[in-house]
């Protein structure tokens, strides 16, 4: 080490910070210099006149006001254990897992990819209405089963989005609300994007529903990557993959609206449950799709497990591709802090009649903050398509 | 993580206050300095270190715990921090005491040397003060570093975990941080000698 990098290196020896080869080299130095010796000397007594000074006390009422407001956000339904507002979402959620996650689509080999590229397009070219009313044509399950050729059709057509769920009956609501119900902390529900595309629908900006859904989570900052699995039994080996992603610490894909919720997706060491669709029609579908998310080191593991059960032949992964969405962040970090200003802005005037006009724009703002920490949460984690195909 | 902290965090996903408060008692203190030192004032800290913890309430749900607890809260706390600094750059007025930065972080200008400097500096409340003050005029990057490693005491890698930054740049702006505060306290070398260190 020469001078230059004794200086550089003199925070994080005093902080025993260096590997014991960099630190046996700053000493080899150190003992031959006297001028870092006096910089060393310097450097310590600054650290230590920093950690000398004291912590300041919490300021007086702060663990009351804080109670308070947890409290609040409880019986608010904004906080974990929300009663109302996770209710409509439970509404998709709970769809959601009847699907497991998964779109079925029937038939055609030659459209298991059509979801990505023409989700694409569509979230980028189609009108609002079109993807709503795209949405709706395919509003429950049982029709889709029924009759297959609606997500053909929207298949094909360039503008369109794939079939979306975006309510489910209330006969398929209460039961799977109440298995819902019984699961236990631990255990992984599953994924979460018409749950998303439920709540876009309220959303002026994200009014398209599912297609822009699965576009965001393409185009934007995540980590994404897709895997095929092709296999003679799809619900079994749906089951597989799933057990799979379980020992490898994976997790199903929730997003922002989970953090409305009570239950507990994250499980640690837990598993799976079972796919929530009636094993009888599995049979007739011939694909099955589950969104999985992973860590890095785990997702390495993931696919090799995947690879070691079903065979390579039958596995097709790809490198996952990161993308940027930073520009979405700092977007919502304005729009938190507009809402701020207007709340402000509001206040100020004092007008009695704006208080309703505050609530909704806090409401607005926390919404907006959530989906803030949702990006961030997820951005350290690979979110996985897992699409199971019928050999 | 322990045994009782997957307990309090589970509970607290389940919407049990009392079991996240515990969960917090730890954070709360560190948490309210990180926002001290980070906006210099008490009421403005007081607000964001509560704002940070009704953020990690309601997304404990979304908690993945794969990292640690820790991490996550300070996290949080270091984004609302970093949030509200941000927001009050695009509404600042050029003040007049407002100290500069060179771009190697070394201040070129900043209030306290313009202050007359107190006469007994061996008094350790006016120290402090002083030091407060040098902290107070770096730049925040280096500022937020320097607070989760002195005031939280925590690793360079935990650091790197919570800004999520590369290991070299915790380390290299904890030293550049160190340096510009020995720049500015130097001016009063016997600051330096041992003796008025307690």
């Amino acid at each position: 080490m020469n001078c230059a990098d004794v200086r550089e290196n003199i925070s994080a020896y005093a902080d025993d910070e260096l590997s014991a080869g960099e630190r046996q080299l700053f000493e080899e130095h150190i003992s031959s210099c006297p001028e870092c010796r006096k910089e060393l000397d310097d450097m310590v007594r600054i650290i230590k006149l920093c950690s000398s000074i004291p912590l300041h006390d919490l300021p007086e009422g702060f663990r009351d006001e804080l109670h308070e407001k947890l409290t609040a956000a409880v019986s608010k339904n904004h906080g974990p254990a929300g009663a109302d507002k996770p209710k409509r979402k439970w509404t998709a959620r709970t769809f959601a897992s009847i699907a497991a996650g998964i779109l079925l689509i029937f038939l055609g080999g030659s459209i298991v990819r059509f979801g990505l590229l023409s989700v694409k397009l569509g979230a980028k070219s189609s009108a609002p209405a079109e993807t709503a009313s795209a949405a709706g044509a395919a509003e429950s399950p049982a029709e889709t089963t029924a009759d297959g050729s609606a997500g053909i059709a929207m298949a094909e057509a360039e503008d369109s989005v794939p079939i979306q769920f975006s309510e489910a009956t209330g006969e398929m609501r209460d039961t799977t609300e109440a298995e819902m119900n019984s699961m236990e902390p631990g255990k992984l529900f599953a994924s979460q994007r018409s749950s998303e595309a439920n709540r876009s629908c309220e959303d002026d900006e994200r009014i398209n529903g599912l297609g822009l859904v699965m576009a965001e989570n393409q185009t934007i900052n995540y980590k994404t990557s897709e895997m095929y699995v092709n296999a003679e039994d799809p619900a079994a080996a749906l089951e597989t993959v799933m057990t799979l992603a379980t020992d490898n610490n994976g997790t199903l894909y929730s997003d922002e609206n989970d953090l409305y919720g009570g239950d507990q997706r994250y499980g640690q060491g837990g598993y799976l449950d079972k796919p929530q669709f009636d094993v009888s029609q599995a049979g007739s579908m011939t694909q099955l799709k589950l969104v999985l998310t992973f860590t890095e080191t785990d997702y390495d593991n993931f696919t090799a497990a995947l690879n070691d059960t079903f065979g390579a032949a039958n596995v097709q992964t790809g490198a996952f591709v990161i993308e940027d969405r930073t520009d979405e962040l700092n977007k919502l970090a304005e729009q938190a802090n507009s809402y701020d200003q207007a709340i402000k802005d509001l206040e100020e005037k004092g007008d009695e009649g704006s208080a309703a006009e505050i609530d909704k724009l806090k409401k607005e703002k926390e919404d907006a903050d959530r989906r803030i920490e949702s990006l961030r949460l997820n951005s350290d984690f690979i979110t996985v398509d897992v699409y199971i195909n019928k050999k | 993580m322990d045994q009782n902290e997957r307990l309090l965090i589970s509970k607290a996903k389940a919407g049990d206050v009392e079991a996240f408060e515990q969960l917090i008692e730890a954070y709360q203190k560190k948490v309210y300095n990180l926002a001290l030192r980070m906006t210099g004032n008490q009421d403005d800290a007081a607000d964001l270190a509560q704002e940070a913890f009704i953020r990690v309430f309601r997304s404990i749900s979304g908690f993945k715990e794969q990292s640690s607890f820790s991490t996550w809260v300070y996290r949080i706390t270091t984004n609302v921090c970093l949030d509200e600094i941000r927001k009050r750059k695009n509404r600042k007025v050029i003040s007049i005491d407002e100290e500069i930065h060179m771009d190697d972080g070394e201040i070129k200008r900043q209030v306290i040397s313009e202050e007359p400097l107190p006469d007994e500096l061996a008094e350790r409340e006016e120290l402090r003060s002083i030091v407060n003050a040098a902290i107070n005029s770096l730049p925040e990057d280096q500022r937020i570093v320097l607070t989760l490693r002195d005031l939280n005491g925590l690793s360079y890698d935990e650091i790197a975990k919570i800004l999520d930054c590369p290991g070299g740049t915790v380390k290299s702006r904890i030293n550049r941080a160190r340096q510009a505060l020995r720049n500015v306290l130097s001016a009063r070398t016997e600051l330096l000698i041992d003796d008025y260190v307690k």
